[in-house]
């Protein structure tokens, strides 16, 4: 499968068809990969594909979007580079969409995965199985069961240790605002204070702007360096979406996301009037 | 164990619309004992602080030579520049300071002076402009290139009759001209090349906008200036002027603690991260 | 001083009366795979099997966020308030790699003639008790530090170090001797025998550490390769998030800003900052010395390992190896060092 993705890579690099190749490599770190970027048809033989590939390399697109780039994309991270197709902020035409059949790498994510279907991609590595896995709401519903308190209380415990580096939203495929509200000054959204209620503040509106554009990907998660439970909030708006708006975000590459619409009548929420 | 980050209390006892957006202020530090003690020397910066909105760093405008109050000229361009333009006279401010390096005047006695200043750069040469003009003996030729971009911009004239009265040769120029502007019209690095100033025996002091510097010291060099005989101000965002905080760091400078003067042999070791 | 050991009871004797009268900081649990320094209230909390904290021990004496004062606007002036100076504490557990960077950003923050009072108030009043490292992690690297090693003891109070199931105790410095004098219930003396025993230790522990760079080399490197090519690639995998900053032992950059109470009252604060940020070098008028990414990803590295070196003869790193470890997309700093040329 490798030697696959490699000879793919280095022909697309050989005959220009690309200016990069946005793949996995060995680190430094025995058993670890990390995102490489590669430019020189030689390098591709770096490149690799395996359990310890967790990183979505959608959120690169939007950073080199002046140039072409190929990407390596699992099922689910193919969401990401969607979404970030239909919010223009990549012309298809200018991305090269390299699947590999995935049967699961080193996240939360992957016991329920449904998405390694690579429906779109240029390129297929691999045989794309059924895994049979089914999805499981029973953490979201367990947390929905709580009291206001009790959710406010495990919120403020787990923002308690936020230390604001960003990763999340660093990371994020559509977290890719070049004026991100937390770094503006005039107005100020955030007080560069840290602690738990400003804390909450940041993660509350990034969670508000990416409602319906986030796929649920896990990439926040995965990134925060002091393990703070976002994957309770992004399975959550996934699952708001789907039940409100019968909206899957990165199904396809043409439907608009549902809170840049409107409808008078949304079928999925009740009127309280 | 001393708190540094604890500034003078301070308040405003004048405040002088120079132009759209440059405001002069005076401000009189309310302790006695501190106004007494506090010393500075032209070419060091304080820390401004503006209750509500934060700290930003400034440059005295004018010398130890007139130092009843400390004075700056602000230009509003940010958020505690902005707020500062909203106070009006007998508001509580703070500052920190004086910090950095000066001009070293020592080693300039007994030369021409040039200074070629634009834009709200003017405000950090007119310390050491007046500072010159206050110890006029010391000093041979003293001529001021100072432009703006338009009429309109230029602050200070209140000062030119007594910078000429002393002996000073002042060339104004605007980037544009208006009706009624006697002066000349050009950018700054096009009328120094027209000035010719001679190098010999001569230095220059010069702040400016980045682009101005940039064909200043072009000119200069053309017209055979020594790196040496160029001493400029550098500007960098600080945030604590004590050489900690990190954000000045330019290879193993601090801006804040290294300059904020130097001369141009020096800036040509650094590398363009300024 | 000569040397003491303390059993394993005694020493969970000593740590519980410790957090009756001190903030106790040691690496605590907080969720299945978060272990962070959090304040002690019993022993039974600490944990004692994770070399790398999630965060470090830096942060319980040079806070996140730090209150410089309080301010209230009164007619014609202002008042300022400090906040009264905090209760004493002990950081217990961390490693050496932590004690270490300690004794790294003192320096910084006494110098360039001004002591910083806000950070060397809590410096003073907090007594590091440090554990040496038995199985160090494959991303550890302390030995490439001038006198860096598992079991040593620079910027501790006390090292402890486990020999013949007990641990040899260190007494470094005046403020480690006095904690002992004051709970000597609890100690005995050490022998010869133990303290070969540490010697030992350290050097088994040293051997186990991989990888060891080559310091004057690479700093050789970076003081020549400010224009090279190697950046323009490097840094591209790199989101600019700022976590390798906010979990190192010794960076130290900050910013000060103020948060309003009210329209005449507020405080004035010191964050930590990260030169990851485009914010960092950003200028009011709009004007950015280090825009590109490139820019600021190199200045993490030249400052570290060149800039630094160059003012206090030291690297701004003590090998602890979080920021590889906390990284997302797996930035090794040893690489980045290791290549540039």
């Amino acid at each position: 499968m490798e030697k696959e993705m490699q000879e793919i890579a280095k022909k697309l690099l050989a005959e220009k068809k690309v200016d990069w190749v946005i793949g996995y490599e060995n680190s430094f770190e025995p058993g670890a990969s990390r995102p490489v970027f590669i430019n020189k048809p030689e390098d591709a033989v770096k490149l690799v594909f395996n359990k310890s590939c967790v990183n979505n390399l959608a959120v690169y697109l939007p950073k080199v979007k002046k140039q072409k780039a190929a990407v390596i994309a699992k099922g689910c991270d193919l969401r990401s580079v969607r979404e970030i197709i239909k919010e223009h902020q990549i012309l298809r035409e200018n991305v090269v969409i390299i699947g590999v059949a995935c049967e699961g790498v080193e996240s939360s994510k992957c016991s329920t995965c449904r998405e390694n279907k690579l429906d779109g991609a240029d390129f297929t590595v691999g045989t794309v199985k059924d895994l049979g896995r089914k999805e499981d709401l029973s953490d979201i519903e367990k947390f929905e069961k709580l009291s206001s308190k009790e959710k406010e209380a495990f919120w403020n415990k787990e923002f308690e240790r936020c230390i604001r580096c960003y990763a999340c939203r660093n990371v994020c495929p559509v977290c890719y605002c070049p004026d991100c509200f937390a770094n503006r000054l005039m107005p100020e959204y955030l007080n560069k204070v840290v602690n738990t209620a400003e804390n909450k503040v940041f993660q509350q509106i990034r969670m508000q702007h990416v409602f319906g554009r986030c796929t649920d990907c896990r990439a926040c998660e995965e990134a925060c360096p002091v393990g703070i439970k976002l994957s309770l909030l992004t399975k959550k708006m996934s699952k708001d979406a789907k039940k409100l708006f019968n909206y899957e975000s990165g199904k396809d590459t043409d439907s608009r996301p549902p809170l840049s619409t409107f409808k008078v009548d949304e079928e999925g929420i009740a009127e309280i009037m | 164990m001393s708190n540094i980050y604890i500034p003078h209390k301070a308040r405003i006892a004048s405040i002088k619309q120079e132009t759209a957006d440059i405001k002069s202020f005076q401000f009189e530090l309310l302790d006695p004992e501190v106004r007494k003690n506090f010393k500075w020397k032209s070419g060091q910066f304080l820390i401004l602080s503006v209750f509500g909105v934060g700290e930003a760093t400034f440059t005295f405008a004018n010398p130890q030579t007139r130092s009843e109050y400390v004075e700056c000229s602000i230009k509003k361009t940010g958020l505690v520049t902005e707020a500062l333009h909203d106070l009006e006279v007998g508001d509580i401010v703070a500052i920190r300071g004086p910090y950095g390096n000066w001009f070293p005047f020592e080693k300039f006695k007994g030369q021409n002076l040039l200074f070629v200043g634009g834009g709200i750069g003017i405000a950090a040469i007119r310390s050491p402009i007046e500072y010159s003009l206050d110890t006029r003996n010391d000093f041979k030729d003293i001529t001021i290139l100072y432009g703006g971009r338009s009429p309109l911009d230029i602050c200070y004239f209140d000062k030119f009759d007594e910078w000429q009265g002393k002996k000073a040769n002042l060339v104004l120029t605007a980037d544009k001209g208006s009706e009624g502007w006697k002066h000349k019209v050009g950018f700054v690095p096009a009328v120094l090349k027209e000035m010719k100033p001679s190098r010999d025996n001569c230095t220059v002091i010069t702040c400016g906008p980045p682009i101005m510097i940039k064909f200043v010291l072009k000119e200069l060099t053309d017209l055979g200036f020594a790196p040496e005989q160029i001493v400029t101000t550098l500007e960098m965002k600080m945030k604590c002027g004590l050489g900690k905080c990190g954000r000045c760091n330019i290879q193993q400078l601090y801006v804040c603690k290294d300059g904020p003067v130097f001369d141009y042999a020096e800036i040509k070791k650094l590398p363009d991260e300024f | 001083m000569p040397n003491k050991l303390i059993t394993q009871e005694n020493l969970k004797a000593l740590v519980n009366e410790l957090a009756a009268s001190y903030d106790v900081f040691a690496p605590k649990r907080e969720n299945e795979n978060t272990v962070s320094f959090g304040k002690l209230q019993a022993f039974e909390e600490y944990v004692s099997g994770v070399l790398l904290t999630n965060t470090t021990a830096k942060d319980k004496v040079y806070l996140q966020s730090e209150q410089l004062f309080q301010y209230e606007l009164k007619k014609d002036t202002v008042e300022f308030k400090e906040k009264a100076p905090g209760k004493e504490a002990v950081i217990f557990g961390g490693r050496p790699c932590d004690a270490r960077g300690f004794d790294v950003i003192d320096k910084l923050f006494n110098w360039s003639g001004y002591e910083d009072g806000p950070y060397t108030g809590g410096r003073k009043n907090t007594t590091i008790i440090t554990v040496s490292c038995e199985k160090p992690e494959t991303t550890c690297f302390c030995t490439s530090f001038a006198g860096g090693s598992p079991a040593d003891g620079k910027g501790s109070d006390i090292l402890l170090t486990p020999v013949s199931g007990k641990f040899l105790a260190e007494l470094l410095t005046e403020r480690g001797e006095k904690l002992a004098a004051k709970y000597s219930k609890y100690f005995s003396e050490a022998g010869e025998a133990e303290t070969a025993a540490k010697a030992e230790f350290a050097k088994a522990a040293e051997a186990k550490i991989a990888k060891k760079l080559d310091l004057a080399a690479i700093k050789k490197n970076l003081d020549a390769s400010f224009d090279s090519f190697y950046w323009d690639t490097v840094h591209l995998p790199c989101v600019k998030c700022g976590a390798c900053t906010y979990v190192c032992p010794t960076c130290y950059c900050f910013d000060i800003t103020e948060k309003k109470f009210g329209y005449l009252n507020g405080e004035r604060n010191r964050t930590w900052d990260s030169c990851m940020s485009e914010m960092f070098t950003k200028m009011a008028g709009g004007h950015n010395p280090r825009t590109d990414t490139k820019r600021r990803f190199r200045q993490r590295f030249m400052h570290k390992f060149r800039y630094h070196v160059d003012n206090f003869k030291e690297e701004l790193c003590t090998g602890c190896g979080r920021c590889i470890r906390r990284c997302p997309v797996g930035i090794d700093i040893r690489k980045v060092v290791e290549d540039a040329k």
